[in-house]
């Protein structure tokens, strides 16, 4: 799990990205300006920084200029929603760029890939007697491994990625087979199904009443 | 056609006609003139000679009797007149019924000799090689058997004719081109400024608003260029007013759409996490508090917006209103939220009369106070003061954080925040000072703000134009 520094002014929405990232397991710091952020960075080692371009005393982009976190990877997170403000973001040595408002599975999802670029994601998952691989592709139960259709690790992956979180099936739908497949819905179900007899994850992934299904694991 | 060309050739035929005209009748007239002195004096020279005639064969009657049928005497007699007047270009000839007794003159036509009566006198201009004659016959009178005609040259007349057309033509020919070029000249010159406008009027209809001609004339162009100036220059204010109106909107409602994100934000994220996300009982107290205070800073920025709207279609209906009253309702609105944050607030009243709307002014006076008790410390105070120095002022002081010097400028801007985080933790949108400076306004008075970082703020506003 990754330690991640937020630097964002507004209470609530500092607030609402560490609630959120504490969902897939990552520890949080707080910052509400400048200069408690590039504190904080020093303090501690941060493997990712949540940064808010419109933040009180330096604002985001001059503390891109500046290199104020050195090498520590950079997720602008802006309401600035305007393509020039994008690219500027980038061209200075941001990693990705998140504009608000944004959801969860998005914030989750983009954090995620600029760990797994930066070799601080997790790619080995221990639930209960069930160890999942998702850079070898394997899964062992007990001991054995256990043999997964493509589309079934598709699955077991977004799940994971998004553990704790209710994903409709639609969204599993989408996420795990991709916006051209043209399925039922009823699909999900028979390979959540599957998945969770072969991986012993009953009590895992669970059904969330009207809403679809959710992994819920924490460390 | 253009309008200058259309006079050009409209002056230039004018002054051809008019010139050939009268150049004709003159011409004519003085040929008639001469012609009728030719007549005349070739008249009376014929009479002359025709009665010199008449006495010579009177007197030869004495010795020949029948002298009007004696050809040969007639001959002898008229003969040597005929040839002393030939060297003066005037010839004679002499008939005796109708059959030629003598002549030295170019042959007449018949009708010359045809005389209806026996006084009768026939002229006849004629022509014979080249050369033009005046012809008057008459018979003798004491001899009604002999015609005599006298003959004399007018070529210097038909001459002087030829060479009156000829100079006449040449004049047409030197004188419509160099007139034409004149009037050319002339027409170009005085339409230079209709040509200017043309351009400039092009121009800014083209866009290019800030056009104007230079017309240094006293004359109806000079003021009509004078007022297209003036025309212009509305047109050009207008536009301009009515861009930066347009630019003003499109950043409000930029800054509007950027501010609204924010609380957008929370809601959207705090409901799904909510909604879907495993959470613990903390957690989602922690979500719903944020969650209601994200949509209470929504319904703050819209109700903000409403009175803003509000303020920009009304016109207020400025009544008399106590100083001092005034100042003990702002106190009694703000008394909680400042009792909260243990602040103070001190009223300096005279007898002042302010004229205005009370509830606008109201509202001025509790924005300022609010956000005088933002930048407040817990304990501090607050000043509101109404006094007439000299004219009505109302002032807000506070003891508080001050607002640095190169953010004064922008303050009353909508949206603009010095420290937004606290700003919007004490449930501000942004709004305040703009709609104070909007309530200023509609008074006809103004706002001004002096702030020392660390020691305080005081907004001032002078009704000037309010007695």
């Amino acid at each position: 799990m990754a330690q991640i520094l937020i630097v964002e002014d507004d209470g609530a929405i500092n607030d609402l990205i560490r609630l959120n990232l504490n969902l897939v397991g990552h520890t949080c710091l707080q910052a509400y300006d400048s200069d408690e952020a590039k504190a904080l960075a020093e303090q501690n080692s941060i493997d990712l920084i949540l940064l808010d371009v419109m933040i009180p005393k330096t604002d985001g982009f001059r503390l891109l200029e500046q290199r104020a976190f050195g090498d520590i990877p950079t997720i602008l997170v802006t309401a600035k929603a305007q393509l020039s403000d994008r690219v500027q973001g980038l061209q200075l040595g941001a990693d990705d760029y998140i504009v608000k408002p944004f959801e969860a599975m998005e914030l989750l999802a983009r954090v995620d890939a600029v760990l797994r670029r930066t070799k601080k994601s997790d790619t080995t998952f221990t639930i209960q007697d069930t160890v999942i691989s998702l850079e070898e592709h394997t899964v062992l139960v007990g001991g054995q491994e256990v043999d997964l259709t493509n589309r079934e690790f598709e699955l077991l992956t977004v799940l994971l990625q998004n553990r704790n979180i209710a994903l409709s099936r639609e969204q599993l739908l989408d996420l795990a087979w991709g916006y051209d497949y043209y399925g039922d819905t009823r699909t999900v179900d028979v390979h959540i199904v599957k998945l969770r007899k072969k991986l012993h994850l009953e009590t895992v992934i669970k059904t969330v009443y009207k809403l679809g299904y959710r992994l819920e694991w924490k460390v | 056609m253009k309008f200058w060309q259309k006079i050009f050739v409209s002056m230039l035929l004018l002054f051809v006609v008019a010139f050939d005209v009268g150049a004709l009748v003159l011409a004519n007239s003085s040929y008639q003139f001469n012609l009728k002195r030719e007549t005349d004096s070739a008249l009376r020279e014929q009479q002359t000679v025709l009665s010199s005639l008449q006495t010579s064969i009177e007197n030869s009657q004495s010795v020949f009797p029948n002298i009007a049928e004696n050809e040969e005497r007639l001959q002898a007699i008229v003969t040597p007149l005929a040839e002393y007047y030939q060297q003066q270009e005037v010839f004679f000839s002499l008939y005796l019924n109708g059959k030629e007794l003598y002549r030295n003159a170019p042959k007449a036509s018949p009708e010359l000799l045809a005389l209806s009566e026996h006084q009768a006198v026939n002229i006849l201009d004629h022509t014979d090689q080249e050369i033009r004659y005046l012809s008057i016959a008459s018979q003798l009178p004491s001899f009604s058997q002999l015609t005599f005609v006298y003959t004399k040259s007018i070529q210097p007349l038909a001459d002087y004719l030829k060479q009156i057309v000829s100079v006449f033509l040449l004049l047409n020919v030197i004188i419509c081109p160099v007139l034409g070029m004149l009037i050319y000249w002339i027409l170009h010159r005085m339409t230079r400024p209709i040509r200017q406008m043309q351009e400039a009027s092009t121009a800014i209809a083209n866009g290019a608003y800030n056009r104007r001609v230079s017309v240094k004339s006293s004359d109806e162009i000079g003021e009509l260029a004078s007022n297209f100036n003036q025309m212009a220059e509305q047109v050009s204010t207008q536009i301009e007013k009515l861009q930066a109106t347009a630019e003003q909107k499109q950043s409000f409602i930029n800054d509007l759409s950027h501010e609204m994100r924010t609380p957008m934000t929370a809601i959207l994220g705090y409901s799904e996490y909510l909604q879907k996300a495993v959470n613990n009982e903390e957690e989602r107290t922690l979500a719903a508090k944020n969650l209601h205070m994200a949509a209470k800073g929504l319904s703050n920025l819209s109700q903000k917006l409403m009175e803003m709207t509000m303020l920009s279609h009304i016109e207020i209906e400025k009544l008399p209103v106590t100083g001092a009253a005034l100042l003990e309702q702002v106190a009694v609105l703000t008394r909680p939220s400042l009792e909260t944050r243990h602040l103070f607030l001190i009223l300096d009243a005279d007898d002042t009369v302010l004229l205005g709307e009370e509830a606008l002014l109201c509202s001025l006076l509790t924005n300022l106070v609010e956000n005088a008790a933002r930048a407040s410390l817990s304990g501090g105070s607050i000043r509101m003061r109404c006094v007439t120095e000299e004219h009505p002022v109302l002032e807000v002081c506070d003891e508080g954080c001050g607002i640095p010097q190169e953010e004064l400028a922008r303050i009353t801007e909508p949206f603009y925040r010095v420290d937004k985080a606290r700003s919007r933790t004490h449930g501000g949108v942004g709004l305040g000072l703009a709609l104070c400076k909007h309530i200023v306004t509609l008074h006809d008075a103004s706002l001004s703000i002096q702030s020392v970082p660390a020691e305080g703020t005081t907004v001032r506003i002078d009704f000037t134009t309010s007695s």
